[in-house]
């Protein structure tokens, strides 16, 4: 029986973080640059205080009315990308980012993927003391579960 | 005596809370019934409370909000919404009259902000492609989506309730309203595109532009588009006929459900989730409370109050039913005030003055599109607009509204009274 993981053991440890001042422009050429799909926004003192992903910046693209619209196939060369996006390098990403959902570093793997699931997000900051310590996304967890589940053969 | 001043004092509570709109109707509605049936313990009972509620209306619009609900994941409706754009030839001026007359169409078989929440964002798509500004047409089809209500038995809740109240039938409604509602639809068309000329520019490609949408391409599912268009037409056709066929409207809109479950295969607690539970539950429970209040005599004391003003003449209780009606449905929820004007009508109409179901349908449905606050669609409209960066204040929707309010309110009298009353 291996010992049971938690959340600290499966974590990046070098996690790329935004400042809430940061225009939104910076934050997208960030997620680029780094190949990551999501990043946390941390203050001074690295407290998570939200977070801000691919699907964020892409949804704010969109205008609202045209998520409601049904299919949107019979206008192809309808692209309000840019205007919606006019601004991206004057707007903080403190005036877009959500809330995050943290997890602190003692949580076992079962609730780690438990919360994946169930908020459909697919990687969450994990913290100590509200400090953020890493970051758990599903690649982590899916690994962790084929490892164990030995499908693999022997790994590591 | 006391019971009298105990029922009014809840009864009044109720409205003004609802009319404060701090906290959900539905809450304020529910604690309403419950003071009614707690405080007049013993006099007004629960089984007294339960034959209050009109179940022929609770289940109408039940039985059309699951059709309704299940037909839209079509995406038939913005079919028809391009197939309309596309009528006008991307004409601005022609656009701002055809997706409202659409909305109108929609409204006079479904509930007034599902049509709205259907068609706005698609138009707001259409006409932000065109480079258009979209606040003059979600206005335009807020306000048709409550005059195309008025038309129909079906259309607007209010109307179900008088229907149901008063035994009018489907075609009552159609041959009595309908034509006044024709009427009102096209001054209100002409008037639409005048008020807005201005705003109404395109360049000549753009046009072109609309030409070229392909409406098939919105279809999400063209097996469920068919099986439940021939639904609804059934639906419609039973409506027209259902008091020949000797069933009520809530009977034929539960079958159209039904049909509606059976032929598209639609899973029931996912249809069931989305809809508007919390309106149904206001209803039931502003029926409690009028209940109550007629129970205690507040009703009866109201109704002989106004035959006493009016001396019992027709025209004169006619006029004031229409103009106090729309009034009051501008400022007040239409629904609440209906509950409390059908006990009174029917008081007064046992001298049987059938004008007066009439004055009160056309005010209170028409008079929702006085102020921002007059009809749910309204609020709809801007809630979705300001989504977008374009408010649309109460003072903004007052300036086109209530001279369009007036507008229909004259031609209501004049038809009232050629009709009815010469």
């Amino acid at each position: 029986m291996s010992p049971t993981l938690i959340a600290k053991d499966l974590m990046t440890k070098k996690v790329t973080t935004v400042s809430p001042e940061v225009s939104i422009k910076d934050a997208a050429l960030k997620l680029f640059k780094m190949g990551v799909s999501s990043l946390p926004v941390v203050d001074g003192e690295n407290h998570v205080i939200g977070i801000i992903s691919e699907g964020d910046l892409i949804k704010m693209a969109l205008p609202s009315y045209a998520l409601e619209a049904g299919r949107l196939s019979f206008l192809p060369e309808y692209e309000p990308f840019e205007r919606k996006l006019a601004n991206a390098d004057k707007v903080k990403i403190k005036e877009i980012m959500r809330e995050a959902m943290t997890i602190e570093e003692d949580e076992p793997i079962i609730e780690v993927a438990r919360l994946m699931v169930i908020k459909q997000v697919r990687s969450i900051p994990v913290v100590k003391d509200a400090k953020l310590t890493g970051m758990i996304s599903r690649c982590d967890v899916l690994k962790e579960m084929v490892r164990r589940s030995g499908i693999l053969g022997e790994t590591k | 005596m006391n019971d009298l001043i105990i029922g009014t004092t809840i009864f009044i509570i109720t409205l003004v809370a609802i009319l404060l709109d701090k906290m959900h109707r539905m809450i304020v509605a529910l604690v309403g019934a419950v003071a009614m049936l707690v405080f007049l313990a013993g006099r007004y009972s629960q089984k007294e409370a339960f034959a209050a509620i009109d179940f022929n209306t609770i289940f109408l619009l039940l039985g059309m909000m699951i059709l309704v609900d299940i037909l839209k994941k079509s995406g038939i409706f913005q079919y028809l919404a391009i197939k309309f754009a596309k009528l006008g030839k991307g004409e601005p001026s022609l656009l701002i009259i055809l997706l409202p007359i659409l909305t109108a169409i929609m409204a006079a078989f479904m509930d007034a902000v599902t049509a709205v929440l259907l068609i706005a964002p698609i138009t707001f798509v259409i006409v932000d492609a065109l480079g258009l500004h979209p606040v003059p047409f979600l206005l335009a089809e807020g306000m048709a989506a409550n005059i195309g209500g008025t038309a129909t038995l079906v259309g607007d809740p209010p109307n179900v309730m008088i229907g149901s109240a008063a035994g009018l039938s489907f075609m009552d409604f159609v041959t009595n309203v309908g034509p006044v509602t024709v009427i009102v639809l096209l001054a209100f068309a002409i008037s639409i595109r005048y008020l807005f000329r201005k705003e109404l520019f395109i360049l000549s490609e753009l046009k072109e532009m609309v030409l070229a949408f392909d409406e098939k391409k919105a279809i999400l599912d063209v097996k469920l588009m068919r099986k439940g268009a021939i639904v609804m037409g059934l639906v419609i056709i039973a409506f027209i006929f259902h008091d020949k066929l000797h069933l009520e409207v809530a009977t034929i809109a539960m079958g159209g459900a039904a049909l509606m479950f059976l032929v598209a295969r639609a899973n029931p607690s996912e249809v069931l989730k989305s809809l508007d539970w919390p309106t149904l539950l206001f209803f039931m429970s502003f029926f409690i409370v009028v209940g109550g209040l007629e129970k205690v005599g507040t009703i009866a004391l109201l109704a002989n109050g106004t035959v006493k003003i009016t001396k019992g003449n027709p025209t004169l209780m006619s006029m004031l039913m229409l103009w106090f009606s729309a009034f009051a449905s501008s400022m007040v929820d239409n629904i609440p005030y209906t509950a409390t004007m059908i006990p009174l009508v029917r008081t007064l109409t046992t001298t049987s003055i059938a004008p007066l179901w009439w004055a009160l349908s056309l005010g209170t449905c028409l008079g929702g599109n006085g102020t921002l606050i007059g009809a749910s669609s309204n609020i709809a409209i801007a809630g979705i607009s300001e989504k977008e960066g374009y408010p649309i204040t109460f003072k903004t929707f007052m300036k086109y509204g209530m001279p369009l309010m007036i507008q229909s309110m004259l031609i209501c009298t004049a038809y009232i009274y050629l009709r009815y009353l010469m």
